[in-house]
C-alpha cells in the first residue's frame, strides 16, 4: 500500500482532491463540481478517492471558500488560504515561477513570486466576469461543451472586439455581434481577449508580470484565453498538467510540512464519507447584530460552529 | 434633571471622546454614547443617508437615529479645522445639515463650529458658545474645557504606549481612525490581526515628529488634517525597518483617500520594500473575502519558500 499527503480544495464550483506522494509527485487527482453542496461534494471525494487508489494518509490539508468546513469533516492538519495554497502548488510543480495568474469558478487570483517568496497578491474584488462560471453559463447559451469552447477560439481569423467590463454587457455584446452575422470562432476569440484584458486591468493592475508565468486554475482548460494571455503578455504561458486542481496541490504539499512538524496527522480516516453530516443554523439575538450562527453536526453531535462576531457561540 | 447630551459614537468620536465626555460631565450634563456599532446602525445609517455619502458619514447617521429620542441635545459640532492652515474633509463642515436634513423629529442640536485654521483660540471661544446654549457661565466653562484638554492629553500618550515590542512581526496600519477603530465596519481588523501573532502600529501611536517627517518631502503642503497623518505614517513606515508589512484600510467613497490612498500605494510600489495591500470596505463586504486577504497577507509575510 502506498502513503501520501491528500489536499482538498472546496470552491464555489468545483471540489478538487489531490493526492502526492514524499516526493510531491501527483499519485492521484479528482474534479468534481460542488453544486453547491460542499458537504457532499467532500464526502463523495473520498470515496472516490478510495475506489481509485489503495493509499494510507499521512497528511490532509484544506483550501478554498469551504476550508473550514471542510478542515472539521475530513480532520485537516492545516486549514489554509486558497492565496496561499495556489502559489505553494506553482512554485512546487513549475520551479522559479514569478508570476502565478489563477482564474476559478468564482475568482481571479494573481500572484507575484520572486525567488520563491510571495511578495504580491491581488484577488478580483466587486467582479467576477471572465470566470469560469460566466464561460460555462456562455457555452451553454451557445450550446458548446464547456470543453470545446476554448479551441474553437484557435481557429478565429479576425476576432470581434467585445466589451470585457462587465459580464452583463458582455453577454449582450455578443449577442450583438451574433445578429450582425459573425462567425462563432470570432466571437468567441473576442471574448477571451476582452476577459483577459479585464483580468489584466483589474486583477492584475500595477503589477510587474515576470516569466515564467503560470495559469492554472479550471479555466487554464481553455486555450482561446491561454492564447489571449501569451499575446497581450507577449510571454509563453505555462498551463500544468494539473492544473484545474493545483488548488488541492498546495495544500497537499502545506499537510506535508505541517505533519512533519506535528509528527502525526488529525486525519478521520475514510470512514467520514459514511457518517450522516448536516448543518443547522440560527440568528442570534443577544445583540443587534443578529449573527447568523451555523453548527456543523456529525450524526447528533455538534463538532464546530461559526459565524458570530463575539466568543459567544465559540465553544462547542 | 442633568440635561442628557448624546454623542454619536463614530467620526471624530474616537479622537476626542474622552475630551468630549468629560467637558459635559463638568458641565453637570449626562453624556450618552450609541453604543458600538453594529449590523443595526449601519442598516438605519444606509437607510438614512444620500447615495453618495460616503460609509462613515452613513455609519454616523446610524448612531444619530439610536441616539435621538433618548437624549435632550445631540453634539454634532460643524468641526471646520483643528490645525492651523489646515482642513477636515468638505463631509465634515455638512456634518450637521446632514443629520438635520436627513433624519426626522431630531432632539436640538449642538451644531458649533469649530474652526482652527487661523487661530487655536477659536477652540475657547467654540466651548463658550456650547455652555451658552446648556445656560452655563464662563468660568464653569473655562475649567469644563481645561480638564478635558487634559483628558485628551492622557488618552493620547496612553494610545502611544501600546505597542507590544515582542511580537515577531509587526504590521502598520494605515486608514482613517474611524474606520480602524470601529470594530464593526473594520471587521475587527485590528483584533484578527492581534490573534494572528502579529502586532499592528497605526498613526495614531505615532509620535507628532514622526508623522511630520514623513510629510516633509511633499512638494506641496497636503491641507487636509487627517489625509496629511495619514500620508506621514505612511512614509515613516516605509523608512522603517522593523515594520514587516503594511495594510490600508479605505472606505468605499472616500473622497480623500481616493487621492491620498493612491499616492501611498503607489510610493509603496516604488519603493518595493514593504508587502503592501489595500482593502477596500463598503456596507457589503463580506467579511470572508476579507479574512481570506489577511491571511494571505500574513503567510506572505511569514513565509520563507518551500
Amino acid at each position: 500500500m502506498k502513503a501520501g499527503y491528500m489536499g482538498i480544495d472546496v470552491g464555489s464550483v468545483s471540489t478538487n482532491i489531490a493526492i502526492i506522494d514524499e516526493d510531491k509527485d501527483v499519485l492521484e487527482s479528482l474534479y468534481l463540481r460542488t453544486n453547491g453542496q460542499p458537504i457532499r461534494a467532500i464526502q463523495e471525494g473520498l470515496m472516490r478517492i478510495q475506489e481509485l487508489i489503495d493509499i494510507k494518509i499521512l497528511g490532509v490539508g484544506t483550501t478554498g471558500s469551504a476550508r473550514n468546513l471542510a478542515g472539521v469533516i475530513v480532520g485537516a492538519d492545516v486549514i489554509k488560504n486558497e492565496i496561499t495554497a495556489h502559489a505553494v502548488a506553482a512554485s512546487t510543480v513549475v520551479k522559479g515561477v514569478q508570476t502565478v495568474l489563477e482564474i476559478g469558478g468564482q475568482d481571479s487570483k494573481i500572484i507575484i513570486l520572486r525567488d520563491g517568496i510571495v511578495i504580491d497578491f491581488a484577488m478580483n474584488t466587486v467582479c467576477a466576469a471572465g470566470t469560469g462560471s460566466f464561460l460555462d453559463q456562455q457555452a451553454s447559451r451557445l450550446d458548446i461543451p464547456i470543453e470545446e469552447f476554448g479551441s474553437l477560439a484557435l481557429g478565429a481569423n479576425s476576432p470581434v472586439r467585445i466589451a470585457g467590463r462587465c459580464s452583463v454587457f458582455a453577454e449582450s455584446d455578443m449577442i450583438h455581434k451574433q445578429q450582425l452575422g459573425h462567425n462563432l470562432e470570432d466571437i468567441i476569440a473576442g471574448l477571451c481577449q476582452a476577459l483577459v484584458r479585464n483580468y489584466l486591468n483589474n486583477v492584475g493592475k500595477g503589477k510587474e508580470i515576470l516569466g515564467p508565468v503560470v495559469f492554472q486554475g479550471g479555466v487554464a482548460a481553455n486555450q482561446g484565453i491561454k492564447a489571449a494571455f501569451e499575446e497581450e503578455l507577449g510571454v509563453e504561458v505555462i498551463v500544468p498538467e494539473y492544473h484545474n486542481v493545483m488548488g488541492a496541490i498546495g495544500s497537499a504539499v502545506l499537510a506535508q510540512s505541517a505533519v512533519k512538524k506535528k509528527k502525526s496527522t488529525s486525519f478521520k480516516g475514510f470512514d467520514t464519507s459514511s457518517f450522516d453530516y448536516h448543518v443547522s443554523s440560527f440568528e442570534c439575538n443577544s445583540c443587534p447584530n443578529h449573527c447568523e450562527i451555523i453548527n456543523i453536526h456529525q450524526e447528533d453531535e455538534i463538532i464546530a460552529r461559526w459565524g458570530s462576531k463575539c466568543p459567544k457561540w465559540e465553544a462547542v | 434633571m442633568k440635561p442628557k447630551i448624546g454623542i454619536p459614537q463614530a467620526l471624530l468620536y474616537h479622537r476626542y471622546y474622552p475630551a468630549w465626555n468629560k467637558f459635559f460631565e463638568e458641565l453637570d450634563c449626562e453624556v450618552v454614547d450609541s453604543k458600538v456599532s453594529t449590523k443595526e446602525t449601519v442598516d438605519a445609517g444606509v437607510r438614512l443617508a444620500v447615495d453618495e455619502a460616503c460609509l462613515p458619514v452613513k455609519l454616523f447617521l446610524g448612531h444619530v437615529q439610536y441616539l435621538k429620542n433618548k437624549v435632550d441635545y445631540l453634539f454634532v459640532p460643524r468641526v471646520v479645522s483643528i490645525e492651523s492652515k489646515e482642513y477636515l474633509c468638505p463631509k465634515f463642515m455638512g456634518l450637521p445639515d446632514m443629520v438635520r436634513y436627513n433624519i426626522d423629529d431630531l432632539p436640538t442640536i449642538i451644531d458649533t463650529t469649530l474652526n482652527l485654521r487661523d487661530s487655536k483660540i477659536n477652540l475657547f471661544k467654540a466651548a463658550l458658545e456650547v455652555g451658552e446654549i446648556l445656560g452655563k457661565g464662563i468660568w464653569q466653562v473655562n475649567k469644563a474645557l481645561w480638564k478635558a484638554l487634559r483628558e485628551l492629553r492622557k488618552y493620547r500618550s496612553e494610545r502611544k504606549g501600546k505597542i507590544n515590542s515582542k511580537a515577531n512581526y509587526k504590521i502598520g496600519v494605515l486608514g482613517h481612525e474611524y474606520i480602524i477603530y470601529d470594530p464593526h465596519i473594520s471587521m475587527n481588523l485590528i483584533a484578527k490581526l492581534r490573534k494572528m501573532g502579529v502586532e499592528v502600529i497605526t498613526a495614531e501611536m505615532l509620535s507628532k515628529p514622526a508623522l511630520k517627517k514623513g510629510v516633509a518631502h511633499l512638494s506641496k503642503d497636503m491641507f487636509w488634517t487627517l489625509s496629511k497623518q495619514m500620508l506621514g505614517a505612511g512614509h515613516h513606515f516605509f523608512d522603517r525597518n522593523d515594520i514587516d508589512g503594511i495594510i490600508q484600510l479605505t472606505a468605499f467613497g472616500c473622497g480623500p483617500d481616493s487621492l491620498v490612498g493612491e499616492m501611498i500605494e503607489r510610493e509603496a510600489k516604488r519603493r518595493r520594500k514593504q508587502p503592501f495591500m489595500t482593502l477596500n470596505l463598503d456596507e457589503h463586504t463580506g467579511e470572508a473575502g476579507l479574512l481570506t486577504r489577511l491571511e494571505a497577507f500574513i503567510d506572505m509575510i511569514k513565509w520563507e519558500g518551500i
